[in-house]
């Protein structure tokens, strides 16, 4: 298995619910370069559905996506 | 039509209709910028932040962000919350519906900031997903005739699935958009809407359930005037909001009120909001965790405090000690608590 690329930006939602987290990771994709590889720590437990749909929305690349304990970590890859 | 690109703001609230109206738009060649509006009253953002689960046990979804991926379209998610949205809710001009909600006003704040958006990055036109006469405070003739006046968009607003009902649009004068390709679907029957989402290929949509807006909620809504009653000033603060949808709430009085938690993710919610508020505990037993907003009188302190040991482990006991702290300070209230809800129902916001 390949190793996940180190992300170059960071966007930290916790505590936020829906549709926070996702409006601050389109914020920073919006200025992010093409390729570059954006983390998304949250503590919603329903972001996952919604970067999954956001991410086929925008054709952005949904690298993974991890539980630890109640916290949620995802790399998106800016298309 | 049109030997230019044409370019329109579509208002995506993820419902079927909405959807419909961006698939038709989409096919007659118009360059569409999806958008929905967040205004801090969202159904689904509580549902997510009190752990709560559909029937299905599944986490509730957002619909406007599933439909952007059915559409394969990026939906802006723009954010209205904040003081100006929220003296739209405490001062309405056109009135309150059945609850606390504000259409007319709220769909003229939102239109006219796709109007601002339109007009700044050179869109031609605004298009929403509404049906003639299918919601009855905002949805009928006369009402959307005042939202495209007073949002600045009249001419410029147009709903593709009933249009044909309706007075021709500028885009549609224009030839911007064939009209002959518009609909004319009226009324609350969604029968139509899916028959042309099977036409469109449109398989995945969500089915009608009132609403995601608290403001249409007939208990948010029944709070929110008992607040806006209480209230020197009629104004509301984002906390106040969270409070409103959070909890059992209970008049103790004129000038106090009780919000008690229903579970422990409630209970860590409420913790958040004790700064110039009482906060009540059971002692020794488990239970739930209360706020006491106001100054309450001694018997009022004793009634809130035996609806908190009704709520607890301890509610069967002679008496139980319930603890009330503010600001560092701590005092206890030994009480027996209600034997049963019926006892103080009559008190229930």
């Amino acid at each position: 298995m390949s190793e996940l690329p180190k992300p170059e930006l960071k966007v930290d939602a916790s505590g936020k619910f829906c549709p926070v987290p996702i409006m601050e990771i389109a914020k920073v994709a919006r200025q992010a370069s093409p390729g570059q590889v954006i983390e998304l720590i949250a503590t919603d437990p329903g972001v996952e559905s919604d970067l999954s749909a956001w991410c086929k929305a925008t054709r952005n690349e949904y690298l993974t996506f991890a539980r630890e304990g109640g916290t949620l970590r995802a790399l998106v890859r800016k298309r | 039509m049109a030997d230019r690109k044409v370019r329109a703001i579509g208002l995506l609230s993820g419902g079927l209709d909405s959807l419909l109206a961006h698939a038709l738009m989409r096919a007659q060649g118009i360059e569409v910028r999806a958008i929905n509006f967040y205004t801090g009253f969202c159904i689904l953002e509580t549902q997510r932040r009190l752990g709560r689960k559909r029937p299905d046990g599944s986490t509730p979804r957002n619909d406007a962000l599933q439909a952007g991926a059915t559409l394969e379209t990026e939906v802006e998610l723009v954010d209205l919350s904040g003081p100006d949205y929220l003296r739209v809710v405490t001062h309405p001009k056109y009135g309150y519906g059945a609850n606390a909600n504000p259409c007319i006003d709220c769909r003229i704040f939102m239109f006219s900031k796709a109007r601002e958006i339109m007009e700044q990055e050179g869109y031609d036109f605004v298009f929403t997903g509404e049906v003639l006469g299918q919601r009855p405070k905002s949805q009928r003739r006369d009402p959307m005739r005042v939202i495209d006046r007073d949002s600045g968009l009249e001419g410029r607003l147009l709903r593709p699935l009933s249009a044909k009902l309706l007075e021709p649009t500028l885009p549609e004068k224009e030839g911007l958009v064939d009209r002959e390709r518009l609909l004319d679907i009226s009324g609350r029957s969604r029968k139509p809407q899916m028959e042309l989402a099977r036409q469109l290929g449109i398989t995945e949509y969500p089915q009608p359930a009132g609403g995601c807006c608290f403001l249409t909620d007939e208990t948010f809504g029944r709070r929110f005037h008992d607040l806006m009653r209480r209230k020197a000033e009629r104004r509301l603060e984002q906390e106040e909001v969270i409070l409103l949808a959070t909890g059992r709430h209970f008049a103790l009085g004129p000038n106090a009120k009780l919000v008690v938690s229903r579970n422990e993710t409630e209970n860590l919610l409420l913790l958040q909001y004790t700064e110039g508020r009482y906060a009540l505990e059971a002692k020794g037993v488990n239970g739930p965790i209360a706020l006491v907003e106001g100054e309450p009188d001694e018997r009022q302190r004793e009634l809130a405090s035996r609806i908190v040991g009704r709520y607890g482990k301890g509610k069967d006991l002679e008496r139980v000690a319930i603890e009330w702290r503010r600001g560092g300070e701590s005092t206890e209230v030994a009480v027996e608590p209600y034997r049963s809800e019926a006892e103080f129902e009559k008190l229930r916001i």
